[in-house]
């Protein structure tokens, strides 16, 4: 055995790489997002009015959702206060003005009424954090009545002495003889302490989190308040799950007590279609004339919307956003829904004409009527561009649907009163004609049948402008699998990351290079990770790891930050760098470097529960978590 | 010296032996007097109504209950005790002290020390009451003190001209049997009997109800003018009605059952017309289920207007599918056990379902059901789900159609999520949870009726799972 062979056989491990081919893009890219269709013949001056005509539809429909989604906000608001703010003079008994807020994440700002100065206006927050016990509750929701109080009152004795240095303290509250402190008698004498009246506001945040048992005790702790005279009591309870769960956990005397005068707002905003039927018309009318939309996409559409309680607006809109995008990122005919392009029609767009199943009907039923034939053939063939005339024909054609569901819409809305129907699934039901089961539900339609009768229609060429998706684009990208979506993010960083910016005027050539050179650790270990075998020695993978990253980059970059007083490092860590680097040469601190990395992204692989250990004492391998199947 | 006895009902003798123990003059005055009753007998409006009768005897009161705990109640005392003999005796004058700082109990006595020191002035001696109202219901009750209250009189001085005496109003008779070695003179208040609770009630509620507005605008809207005898018919039935239906789930409550009377009075009061104003029996059955549930809940009316878009519920209040079929998937992966899970799930016995497929699995001792929900990883609850969602018929080639089983995609797991939040599926560990964590484990929190009633709305026979699993 030779000496290298032996020193070869006793090396702790091998680095092998191996050549990759690339392939060679062949696409020519343009600077939009699109990329050049019909096998590539699309001109690029298509292309870009595709994504310019894409851009305005976008932004155009927007504007309107930012504008529905803005109105849900204020409609809500403007229920909240209504509801605190109502007159409680009329009451036979005392009671709380009970407010649920249902499907509330806790976030909603309660808005008041301006304060008048007669009536002083003091919201509590309660956390469930901050409410371990009742005394704790008391003395928290106390103390912010205070703090509320004196607040204003503080700037107000601030700007009188500005005005008159003598100023009237006899105003001020003399506290002496009742004493302030933090608990009910506080309420009691609220209108001998400030001379006002007091509107308490408690808003009991997250309220599915709170001990029952103490919430229970604090309202009945908090009716003795009800019969002190001059002081209102609201309470708000932001609830995520449902009523009859907090009202199990209520004493039924209490929820007596509640009731005497409770209501209900609903903030997700699902209840009722207003908000989703305000979108999809919205919607409806950015495309209107322009883009039929597949029944089935509609159909796909109504059951993503269902499986989705609580955020189906949002949904709504990401799936029509979605749809518009893949449509015009896929279909070369998109730009044609702005007539004025049909002046760029060339030969390259027939052949997708000719295949249009509408188009092929239309001709069989040429055939049929024994049309002459050169008429057909020079159809099929484009002479004298006669298909060319015959699309543009057919470009201006309206679907009549969008005005028949206004129709249906008015009908149902000013003649009948309906509001609570659902404006997708009416349209659905348009589409496949079946409008006159959907009106079912509303007898009272009956006397409206004649007109409100509806049969869709085919026009020629529609597929081509169709909201449809006949890849599996949708179900897909809109609802991907979660774990292969995780995989696919940590092999392209890029999906994760903000682009690395290359700006022209970088002065080190090892920014720039270092950050196309070196992925993130974790996206690094990942492909690792993907080749290694289920079980993985912790050892070699780290050998492996440390084998894979570009050391000599590395290390130029971190010399070149210890050096380079411009870099992103802070003072103080590049002192210790520069330290450490001395003591510990710049290969040790390399290797450290490198373990920590290795030690950071095994452990966040374990959190999101890409590998396990196989027991709780060693450490020495790991194993892939691999849910086969799923 | 003498004492107004008011008159309550059926506390004629409770109110005889309160004006016995409570005078004036503090050398006829017990230090404590104890009051006991349950809830609504009475105790706070005969010994209000006593000291309405007797303005000559000082007094002032406490709700222990908005106190929570002992601190702000000693504070209150101190505050009560001398604001009250401020009011009283304004002309003189005495030193201001802080009752806050009455914090523990030696400070206190420090500060009636003080306080009462100054009205030595007064030319005779007098008693001041001090009136617990609910003693036991300070939140933060300790054994402690109780005897701390009654030994107090013992450690001011004995010659004051103010002499502080204490009613303590209780309502457990346990709390009192711990301090029986003091002998306190204790006035029971015992509970009103059947009879009496309907006499109290008719005598408060009935006047209150012929004058509410509400049954006026109603008779006036019916087009009616009846005499007076007839609105307090109607209102005379109606509580005797709710009483009867009542009477078993309140006891002798007074005011739950009042509290019941208001809650229904209104829609009662909606249900009379021409017809039935005159026959207690139609009006009686016109609503009947008004006396059939105490209507303790906030959902009623929600359920009332669901009813009309029956098929769009989903999208509004129940679960979705998905989220249905996880919930029930959550369920088998608590109850069953995991090693028999390829046998029941696997596709080739899913062709023979039912109890036939998982025949010879051991029988256990107890319906697994009845034992806590054991906990599971999320990875067997996604195989489960993914074997029990139904995948459907392959006719329909189109790709919005699960023609494959269906996968953990984002939707799932939002569902899960969604679960999560309404809390029912849990995690083991409730605080700090990394979700995606392989160690963090999961549990169901659904009990099997709602389950049962879930699987049958999406037709879904989970009682088959647990068919034949114990003896
Ligand atoms: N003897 C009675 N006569 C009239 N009303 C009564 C009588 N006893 C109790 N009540 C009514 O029952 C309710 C509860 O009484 P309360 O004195 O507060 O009970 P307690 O203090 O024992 O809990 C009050 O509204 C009171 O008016
Ligand atoms: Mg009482």
């Amino acid at each position: 055995m030779s000496l290298n062979e032996f020193a070869e056989a006793q090396k702790t491990h091998y680095t092998v790489c191996p050549k990759v081919k690339r392939r060679r893009i062949s696409c020519e890219k343009g600077i939009d997002p699109f990329v050049k269709l019909l096998a590539g013949k699309e001109s690029m001056q298509m292309v870009n009015k595709r994504w310019v005509l894409y851009h305005q539809l976008h932004s155009q429909f927007h504007a309107q959702v930012e504008e529905i989604v803005h109105r849900v906000s204020i409609d809500m608001y403007r229920e909240i206060s209504s509801v605190l703010s109502k007159d409680t003079s009329k009451r036979t008994s005392p009671s709380f003005n009970c407010l649920f807020l249902l499907g509330s994440d806790s976030t909603t700002t309660i808005e008041l009424h301006e304060q008048n100065s007669k009536t002083m206006q003091a919201i509590i927050d309660l956390t469930p954090k901050e409410s371990p016990n009742v005394r704790m509750m008391l003395r928290r929701s106390m103390f912010k009545l205070l703090s509320a109080t004196e607040a204003p009152l503080r700037v107000k004795t601030d700007e009188k002495e500005s005005f008159a240095p003598e100023g009237d303290m006899g105003e001020l509250p003399r506290t002496s003889p009742l004493g302030i402190s933090y608990d009910l008698s506080l309420v009691q004498n609220f209108r001998k302490l400030f001379g006002k009246r007091l509107k308490l506001i408690f808003n009991f945040k997250d309220v599915d989190s709170f001990n029952s048992q103490v919430l229970d005790d604090f309202i009945i702790l908090l009716k003795s308040a009800l019969n002190y005279k001059d002081v209102e009591i609201c309470l708000v309870l932001n609830i995520n799950t449902n009523l009859s769960n907090i009202q199990k956990n209520l004493r039924q005397s209490t929820i007596r007590l509640l009731k005497k005068d409770f209501t209900v707002i609903d903030l997700s905003h699902n209840k009722g279609h207003k908000y989703a039927n305000q979108t999809f018309q919205s919607f409806l009318n950015t495309v209107d004339g322009k883009l039929n939309l597949s029944a089935e996409f509609i159909k796909f559409i109504l059951d993503k919307m269902s499986n989705n309680a609580t955020h189906n607006l949002q949904l709504l809109i990401k799936i029509l956003d979605y749809s518009l995008m893949s449509y015009f990122f896929q279909n070369p005919f998109s730009v044609f829904i702005d007539p004025t392009n049909v002046v760029n029609f060339d030969e390259n767009y027939l052949p997708p004409l000719l295949k249009c199943p509408t188009f092929m009907t239309f001709v069989e039923g040429m055939v049929h009527a024994h049309a002459p034939s050169e008429e057909i053939m020079a159809l099929l063939d484009n002479k004298n561009s006669t298909l060319e005339e015959f699309f543009t024909e057919f470009l201006v054609r309206e679907n009549p649907i969008n005005d028949h569901l206004k129709l249906v819409v008015d009908v149902l809305e000013n003649q009948l009163g309906v509001f609570n129907y659902n404006l997708i699934d009416l349209y659905y039901h348009m589409l496949t004609g079946k409008l006159h089961e959907f009106l079912q539900r509303w007898p009272e339609c009956q006397q409206f049948e004649d007109i409100l009768k509806f049969e869709p229609v085919d026009i020629i060429f529609q597929e081509l402008f169709t909201l449809d998706n006949s890849k599996e684009l949708f179900s897909q990208s809109l609802f991907p699998f979660l774990r292969t979506n995780l995989e696919n993010n940590l092999i392209n960083s890029d999906r994760m990351l903000p682009p690395a910016k290359r700006l022209p005027g970088i002065k080190d050539p090892f920014e720039a290079e270092f950050n196309s050179s070196v992925d993130l650790p974790l996206c690094q270990l990942f492909s690792l990770y993907r080749e290694a075998s289920s079980i993985i020695n912790l050892y070699d993978f780290f050998l492996a790891f440390k084998e894979t990253l570009p050391r000599s980059e590395i290390a130029n970059f971190v010399n070149y930050s210890v050096e380079n007083k411009e870099s992103d490092l802070r003072h103080e860590d590049r002192e210790k760098l520069s330290i450490l680097l001395k003591e510990k040469g710049l290969d040790n601190l390399l290797d450290k470097m490198m373990l920590v990395w290795f030690v950071q992204s095994i452990s966040e692989f374990q959190h999101m529960g890409l590998l396990k250990t196989q027991s709780n004492k060693s450490y020495e391998v790991v194993e892939k978590c691999i849910w086969r199947g799923l | 010296m003498v004492i107004n006895v008011p008159s309550v009902k059926f506390r004629d003798y409770q109110v005889d032996a309160v004006s016995s123990f409570v005078s004036e003059d503090p050398s006829f005055a017990p230090p404590n007097v104890v009051i006991q009753g349950h809830h609504s007998s009475g105790k706070t409006l005969t010994m209000r109504k006593f000291f309405e009768y007797n303005p000559q005897i000082y007094n002032c009161w406490l709700n222990p209950i908005e106190l929570v705990s002992w601190k702000p109640l000693l504070q209150h005392v101190a505050r009560m005790i001398s604001s009250t003999l401020a009011n009283l005796f304004p002309d003189i004058s005495c030193e201001e002290q802080d009752a806050l700082e009455a914090e523990d109990f030696y400070l206190l006595i420090k500060f009636l020390h003080a306080v009462l020191r100054s009205y030595q002035l007064l030319e005779k001696d007098i008693s001041l009451f001090v009136v617990f109202d609910g003693f036991d219901q300070l939140q933060e009750l300790d054994s402690e003190l109780l005897p701390k209250f009654i030994k107090l009189h013992e450690l001011l001085p004995p010659n004051l001209r103010v002499q502080l005496k204490f009613i303590y109003i209780v309502h457990d008779t346990a709390f009192l049997s711990r301090y029986s070695t003091y002998n306190l003179p204790t006035i029971i208040f015992p509970r009103y009997k059947h009879e009496q609770v309907a006499e109290i009630l008719l005598q408060k509620k009935v006047s209150e109800y012929i004058e509410s507005e509400k049954l006026l605008c109603k008779v006036v809207s019916c087009g009616l003018d009846p005499e007076d005898s007839t609105f307090e018919q109607i209102a005379e039935n109606y509580i005797k009605i709710i009483i009867q239906a009542f009477h078993s789930y309140t006891g002798n409550d007074i005011v739950a059952l009042g509290d019941l009377m208001d809650s229904k009075w209104e829609s009662y009061v909606q249900s009379i017309t021409a017809e039935n104003i005159n026959e207690p029996l139609s009006l009686y059955r016109s609503n009947i289920d008004l006396y059939t549930t105490t209507g303790d809940t906030f959902v009623a009316e929600e359920e009332a207007c669901v009813e009309t878009g029956d098929s769009e519920r989903a999208t509004a209040y129940e679960l979705s599918c998905i989220s249905k079929f996880l919930l029930i998937a959550a369920y088998l992966c608590s109850y069953l056990e995991p090693r028999y899970d390829s046998k029941i799930f696997s596709k080739k016995s899913h062709l023979r379902a039912g109890r036939s497929s998982y025949g010879r699995r051991a029988k256990m001792e107890t319906n697994p059901r009845y034992l806590q929900p054991s906990l599971f990883p999320l990875e067997r609850l996604f195989s489960i789900f993914q074997a029990i969602f139904p995948v459907e018929e392959q006719e329909n080639h189109s790709i919005f159609h699960h023609t494959e089983p269906m996968r953990a995609n984002v939707e799932v797991y939002e569902n899960l999520a969604e679960l999560n939040s309404l809390k029912l599926i849990t995690t083991a560990t409730p605080k700090n949870v990394d979700y995606l964590s392989y160690k963090l484990k999961w549990k169901v929190n659904v009990p099997w009726e709602i389950i049962t009633e879930l699987a049958s709305s999406v037709n879904f026979d989970i009682a088959d799972y647990f068919s034949g699993l114990h003896y």
